[in-house]
C-alpha cells in the first residue's frame, strides 16, 4: 500500500554486504604466531604472550579494541587472520570477546630450552625457502636449534670444516 | 642567517622582506607552495599584522597555529603562524615562527588585532605553557576544570599516559545580572555533541553568549606522537570525526607525502576524490537533516537521511564500511575500485541525484521552513573575514574560498566545477550554499568515473626523512582543513598538529547569537555545521564544573542516586 | 434515562482511551507519509501506562503546588471533556463559556506552576503556554460570538443544531477548525513543548507517574476539543436527514464525530508533517489573522448574513 523503507530490525534479520568489514577470525590452523598482525594492529588489540616455561605462545586478539581496520589481514603471511561479515558484537561477558590462538614454541634439540619462535614458523621457512639455493643438510642441523645454541655450534662447526678441508687436501696432495 | 633567494619567491615574500629588512632571520622555502619566515619573537605580532592587512581584496586568513616543544631537537619551544594566501593560480601558505628560549616563553599576543587567532593562542598557553601577552580573554579553553596549572599535556617531558589530580574552578567571562541564563548544554537536544552555549537573555532575546567546549577531547595529537607509527597514524586521523574523517586522513597522508617526496600515482588519486566528494554528500544531506529537524521540520530530516541511506549503502560495498573508510596509506590507496563497483557508483548517483533534486524542491518551497531561516543569524563580510570563517559559513556570507580551486590537492585540477556563493550571510545563504554544493560533487563523481585512468594504487616508498616538517590541507564538507606534521626519529611523528574548520568557525557563534531569540539558537549554532569532535580531538574527561545555576553538586547526587533506585 | 447512561459511559471511555490511541494513529500516519513503519497504533497507551506505574520524580525545591498540579490538571481536562457534547447531549451542561474557560483554566494551572520553578526551559516553555493560549482563544471566542449573536443561545447543540450554509457561519466553522488547531498544539504550534529548543519546556520538570498525568492531560484537551469543532459539523448534517428528536439521530450523530474527530487527527498529522515549527511572533502574528477573519463573520451575522 504504502512503501516502507524501514526493517524491524532486529526482529527480522539483517545482513551485511560481503564487502562488509566485520569482526576478525584467526584460523587456528593457519596461524603460525609470527605476531606480524600485532605490529601493525594500530589500537592494539592483537597482543602476543610468550610462556617460556610450558613452551607455549599466545595471540590474543580482543575484538573490543578492533577497529575493523583490516590490516592484520594485509600482513599476514599465511593468511590465517581474515575479516568476517560479522558484525554483531555484542555480548554480555567481556570475555566473549576475547580469541586467542595457542601455539607451541620450539623447543631446542640440543640444550632442550624454549625458544620464542614457534614450530609452525620455522615450517613455514622451510616451505617457502627455494631448495635449489641451500645446502639441506646444513640448513636441518642448524633450524632446529635455539639461538644460544646457533651461536655456539656455528664456531665448532666452522672449525670441523676448516680441519676437514684442510685434511682433504693433504690426502689429495699424499695421492699425487 | 641568510636568506634564500628564488626565481619563483613569493611578492607578498618579498613585501615582508623589504619592510622588515634585518629583524627577519631567516626565509625557507619547504615545498611549493609553503614557505616559512623565521623572525624574532618581539616581531612576530607586527609581521603577522602585516601580512593579515596587506591586501584587503585578497582572502587572508590563519590556516593553523603550531605551538611545538622542540626543546629536545634545538632547545627551544616555537610558535607557527601559517597564513593561507589565497591568489587564483599562485596560492600558498606563509608560516610565520619564531622560536623562544625556554625561561622566557613570551610574546605579544595577535588575537588583538585579529579576533580568529583567539583560540589558538589560548591553547598553546595552556598545552605548552607559552603566554601571549595582553591577550583579551586568557581562560581555559581545552583542559578540564580540575586540570592543575603548571602541568603542559603537549611538552615533551609530559607522559601520554599521565593523570595529574583534581583541581577544580572554571568561571565564565560574560556577566550580566540582569539577564536570565539560559544553559544550552553540555547536554541538550539540540546539540549532537557535548558543547556549553551560556545564553543570557531577555524575555527570548539573546543578549550575550559565551560558550565553553572541549568536553570530548581526546588528546590525539599526544597519542600520535607517542604510541603510533607513521601507517597507524592513519587510522587514529580517521577517527577524529564521525562523518569527515576520510578527510582527516588524505590531509594526513598528503602531509607525509609531501615531506618524504613521494608521488601518488593517478590512479590512486582518483579513488581518493571520489571517495571526498562521497563523503561531502552524506555531510550535507546529514546537515539538510538536522537542520530540518531543529526547526520542526520532521519530514525533512526523514526526506534527508532517506536519501543519505543510498550513499552510505554505496560507501559500504565500496571500503568495506559506511563511515570509516580505511583506504588511506601512505602514498595511495589500498583496495582498488573494480570495474563492477563503477557501473554502481554510476547508478546510484543517478538516482541519488533524481530524489535529491525533487527534496530540494520541495525545502525550497516550504514557507514555513524558509521563514525560520530566513535573516536569521547573519554574519556580516567583515567580521567573516576577521575572524577566518571557512567553508559554506564563509561561502555564506560571501567569502570566495574553496581549497578545492585555491590549493588544488588530489585530482582536483582535473575536474571542473563551481564554487556557490552567497552574500547575505544568514542561515539561509549556508543552507543554498550546501544544497548547491551537493549538485556540484555529483557532478565531480560522474567526470571522475568517466576518467579513472589505470595503473598502480599505491606507491612504494623507502625512506622518510627525519624531523622535516609539511603541511597538509583538504576542503572538509566544513571547511579548510589543515594538518602539521613534523616526522621524529625511529618511526614515529614528533608533532601533529590537526586544525579542522570548526575550529575556526566556532569562535564567531556567539556573535552570531546576540539579538536573535532562543528559538533561533539551535539553528544558528547548526548552521556552521559544528563537527565538535574535529574540534577538539579530544580523550572523553568526566568533567563536573563546580557549582550549577539551580542545582549544588550535593542535590546533583542525591537526584541521581533516587533515579538509579527508582530504576531497579 | 438508558440514553444518557449509555453516553455517559462511552464519553468517559472515548475521553480517557480512545484520545490516546488517537494519539497512536497520528504518529502511524506520519511514520508513513515518511516512509517508515513508526510504532504500532497502541504504541501510546503502552508508553502511558509504563509512566504512570512508574514512581512520580518531583522537580527540585518544589511545594505542594507542584505535586498537585497534574491531578489538577487530569480533572480539569475530563471535566473539559465531559463538558462538550457527545451526540446530541452533554453530562456538563454543554455551554460555550463553560468550554472557554476550561480551555484557559487547564493552560493556566499546567504553566503557571512552571513559571515558579527555577529551571530556565520550563519557564521559557509555560511563558509560551500561556502566550499560545491566550492568543489562541481570542479566535475562538469571536467566532463563537458570531454564533451566538445569531441564534441568542450559548448551548453548543443548540447553535449546532441551527447551523445553516450562509456566509457568516461558514467563515465561523473555518475560524473554529483553525482555533482548534492551534490550542490542540499540532506542529506548526507545538512551541511549549518544543524539545530541540528548550528539552520538553512546560513539562520539563516532570517524571514518571506526574508526567503521565500531564501528557494524558495534554491528550484529553486536544480530544475535547476536537470533538468540540466536530459537534459543529456532525449535528448539522444529521440533523438535515434524520431529525433531531429521535435516539437514533443522537447515536448517528455522536458516531459521526467519531468519524469526523479521525479524519481530523489524519488530517492534522498530514498538515503537521509539511509544516516547520514556528516562532512565538509568528504564532501570534496568524491568530491576530484569524482574529480578523472572525470579526468579519461577527459583523457578517450582525448584518443578517
Amino acid at each position: 500500500m504504502v512503501r516502507v523503507i524501514t526493517v524491524k530490525y532486529p526482529l527480522k534479520e539483517a545482513k551485511a554486504p560481503e564487502e562488509y568489514r566485520g569482526i576478525p577470525y584467526i584460523d587456528p590452523q593457519r596461524c603460525i604466531g609470527c605476531g606480524a598482525c600485532r605490529n601493525a594492529c594500530p589500537p592494539n588489540a592483537i597482543t602476543r604472550e610468550i610462556d617460556l616455561e610450558k613452551g607455549i605462545k599466545r595471540i590474543v586478539l580482543d575484538v573490543g579494541r578492533c577497529i575493523r581496520c583490516g590490516r592484520c589481514e594485509e600482513v599476514c603471511p599465511s593468511g590465517a587472520i581474515k575479516l568476517t561479515n560479522v558484525f554483531e558484537a555484542a555480548s554480555r561477558q567481556r570475555e566473549n570477546h576475547v580469541e586467542i590462538v595457542e601455539l607451541k614454541l620450539l623447543r631446542c634439540s640440543r640444550c632442550g630450552k624454549y625458544t620464542e619462535f614457534t614450530e609452525r614458523q620455522v615450517m613455514l621457512a622451510l616451505e617457502i625457502l627455494p631448495r635449489e639455493v641451500l645446502e639441506v643438510e646444513a640448513l636441518d642441523k642448524r633450524i632446529w636449534l635455539c639461538r644460544d645454541c646457533r651461536r655456539e655450534t656455528a664456531l665448532s662447526d666452522a672449525v670441523d670444516k676448516e680441519w676437514k678441508w684442510y685434511y682433504g687436501k693433504l690426502v689429495k696432495s699424499i695421492w699425487e | 642567517m641568510v636568506s634564500l633567494e628564488t626565481e619563483h619567491e613569493n611578492d607578498y615574500i618579498k613585501r615582508i622582506k623589504e619592510q622588515f629588512k634585518d629583524k627577519i632571520i631567516g626565509i625557507r622555502k619547504l615545498y611549493d607552495d609553503q614557505w616559512l619566515i623565521i623572525t624574532e619573537k618581539d616581531y612576530l605580532r607586527d609581521v603577522v599584522r602585516y601580512l593579515a592587512d596587506i591586501n584587503s581584496s585578497t582572502e587572508i586568513h590563519i590556516a593553523t597555529m603550531v605551538g611545538s616543544d622542540e626543546r629536545p631537537i634545538r632547545g627551544k619551544m616555537s610558535v607557527t603562524f601559517w597564513m593561507n594566501v589565497i591568489e587564483s593560480g599562485s596560492s600558498s601558505f606563509v608560516g610565520i615562527r619564531a622560536y623562544l628560549d625556554e625561561d622566557d616563553l613570551e610574546y605579544e599576543s595577535i588575537a588583538q588585532d585579529l579576533p580568529g587567532a583567539d583560540w589558538y593562542e589560548r591553547e598553546i598557553h595552556e598545552m605548552l605553557g607559552i603566554t601571549p601577552r595582553n591577550h583579551p580573554n586568557l581562560k581555559r579553553l581545552i583542559l578540564p576544570d580540575d586540570w592543575p596549572e603548571g602541568a603542559y599535556p603537549l611538552r615533551k617531558d609530559f607522559n601520554y599516559s599521565e593523570s595529574p589530580a583534581k583541581f577544580p574552578g572554571y568561571s565564565f567571562t560574560y556577566k550580566d545580572s540582569s539577564c536570565a541564563i539560559v544553559p544550552l548544554g553540555p547536554y541538550h537536544i539540540s546539540l549532537d555533541e557535548p558543547a556549553h552555549f551560556r545564553l543570557y537573555v531577555k524575555g527570548e532575546e539573546i543578549i550575550g553568549c559565551d560558550y565553553k567546549g572541549f568536553y570530548s577531547h581526546r588528546g590525539i595529537e599526544k597519542l600520535a606522537e607517542s604510541r603510533l607509527t607513521y601507517e597507524q597514524v592513519n587510522f587514529i586521523a580517521e577517527r577524529i570525526c564521525g562523518i569527515c574523517g576520510y578527510t582527516h586522513s588524505t590531509a594526513y597522508c598528503q602531509a607525509m607525502e609531501r615531506i618524504a617526496g613521494i608521488e601518488v600515482p593517478e590512479r590512486a588519486e582518483y579513488i581518493r576524490t571520489l571517495l571526498l566528494e562521497i563523503e561531502r554528500i552524506h555531510s550535507h544531506l546529514l546537515w539538510l537533516g538536522i537542520a530540518s529537524h531543529l526547526v520542526g521540520l520532521e519530514s525533512g530530516f526523514m526526506d534527508a537521511w532517506r536519501i543519505r541511506e543510498r550513499i552510505m549503502w554505496l560507501a559500504e560495498r565500496l571500503t568495506g564500511n559506511r563511515k570509516t573508510y580505511g583506504m588511506n596509506l601512505i602514498g595511495g590507496v589500498r583496495r582498488d575500485l573494480l570495474d563492477y563497483r563503477k557501473d554502481l557508483v554510476m547508478k546510484t548517483i543517478e538516482k541519488v541525484k533524481e530524489e535529491y533534486t525533487q527534496f530540494v524542491e520541495k525545502l525550497k518551497s516550504n514557507r514555513s521552513f524558509i521563514r525560520r531561516c530566513e535573516d536569521i543569524g547573519v554574519l556580516p563580510y567583515d567580521k567573516a573575514r576577521a575572524y577566518g570563517v571557512l567553508g559554506p559559513t564563509g561561502r555564506g556570507s560571501g567569502r570566495k574560498i574553496d581549497t578545492r580551486k585555491d590549493h588544488p590537492y588530489a585530482s582536483y585540477k582535473d575536474v571542473d566545477f563551481n564554487i556557490p556563493l552567497y552574500k547575505d550571510g544568514d542561515v539561509l545563504s549556508r543552507a543554498l550554499v550546501r544544497i548547491e554544493e551537493v549538485l556540484e560533487s555529483i557532478w565531480i563523481i560522474e567526470q571522475l568515473i568517466d576518467s579513472m585512468p589505470g595503473g598502480d594504487i599505491i606507491a612504494e616508498y623507502t625512506e622518510i626523512p627525519q624531523f622535516s616538517e609539511g603541511l597538509g590541507y583538504t576542503e572538509a564538507p566544513r571547511g579548510e582543513n589543515v594538518h602539521y606534521v613534523m616526522t621524529g626519529e625511529k618511526n614515529v611523528v614528533y608533532r601533529f598538529r590537526v586544525r579542522a574548520p570548526t575550529y575556526a568557525n566556532l569562535q564567531a557563534v556567539p556573535k552570531m547569537l546576540s539579538g536573535y531569540t532562543i528559538a533561533d539558537a539551535p539553528l544558528i549554532i547548526a548552521s556552521i555545521d559544528p563537527c565538535y569532535s574535529c574540534t577538539e580531538r579530544v580523550t572523553i574527561i568526566d568533567v563536573k564544573s563546580g557549582k550549577r545555576r539551580t542545582l549544588s553538586e550535593d542535590e546533583f547526587n542525591m537526584l541521581s542516586i533516587k533515579a538509579s533506585r527508582r530504576r531497579s | 434515562m438508558i440514553t444518557e447512561v449509555i453516553t455517559i459511559i462511552i464519553s468517559i471511555l472515548l475521553i480517557t482511551i480512545f484520545s490516546v490511541i488517537l494519539e497512536g494513529i497520528r504518529s502511524k500516519v506520519k511514520a508513513l507519509l515518511q516512509m517508515r513503519e513508526g510504532g504500532e497504533i497502541t504504541h501510546e497507551i503502552y508508553d502511558l501506562f509504563s509512566l504512570l506505574s512508574m514512581k512520580g520524580v518531583l522537580p527540585t525545591r518544589t511545594s505542594l503546588i507542584h505535586v498537585l498540579t497534574p491531578y489538577m490538571t487530569f480533572s480539569l481536562s475530563v471535566a473539559l471533556g465531559l463538558s462538550v457534547p457527545f451526540g446530541l447531549m452533554s453530562v456538563m451542561g454543554g455551554d460555550i463559556l463553560v468550554v472557554i474557560l476550561v480551555v484557559l483554566a487547564v493552560a493556566f494551572i499546567a504553566s503557571v506552576p512552571s513559571m515558579v520553578i527555577s529551571n530556565i526551559y520550563a519557564n521559557i516553555g509555560a511563558s509560551r503556554e500561556v502566550i499560545l493560549v491566550s492568543t489562541g482563544l481570542m479566535p475562538l471566542v469571536v467566532a463563537c460570538s458570531s454564533f451566538v449573536i445569531k441564534f441568542g443561545t450559548l448551548s453548543i447543540v443548540d447553535i449546532a443544531k441551527s447551523i445553516t450554509l450562509s456566509l457568516s457561519d461558514i467563515m465561523a466553522i473555518c475560524v473554529i477548525g483553525y482555533a482548534v488547531y492551534v490550542l490542540s498544539e499540532f506542529t506548526p504550534f507545538d512551541i511549549s513543548r518544543s524539545e530541540t529548543e528548550i528539552i520538553n519546556g512546560v513539562l520539563s520538570e516532570y517524571g514518571g507517574r506526574l508526567l503521565g498525568l500531564m501528557e494524558w492531560s495534554l491528550y484529553i484537551r486536544r480530544f475535547s476539543l476536537i470533538m468540540f469543532f466536530s459537534t459543529f459539523l456532525a449535528a448539522p448534517l444529521i440533523g438535515k436527514i434524520f431529525g433531531f428528536s429521535s435516539i437514533l439521530s443522537h447515536f448517528l450523530t455522536l458516531l459521526l464525530q467519531i468519524v469526523f474527530v479521525v479524519s481530523y487527527y489524519m488530517i492534522a498529522s498530514m498538515v503537521e508533517e509539511r509544516h516547520a515549527r514556528a516562532r512565538v511572533d509568528h504564532v501570534i502574528r496568524l491568530n491576530g489573522v484569524f482574529v480578523l477573519v472572525g470579526l468579519i463573520s461577527v459583523v457578517l451575522s450582525l448584518i443578517g448574513m
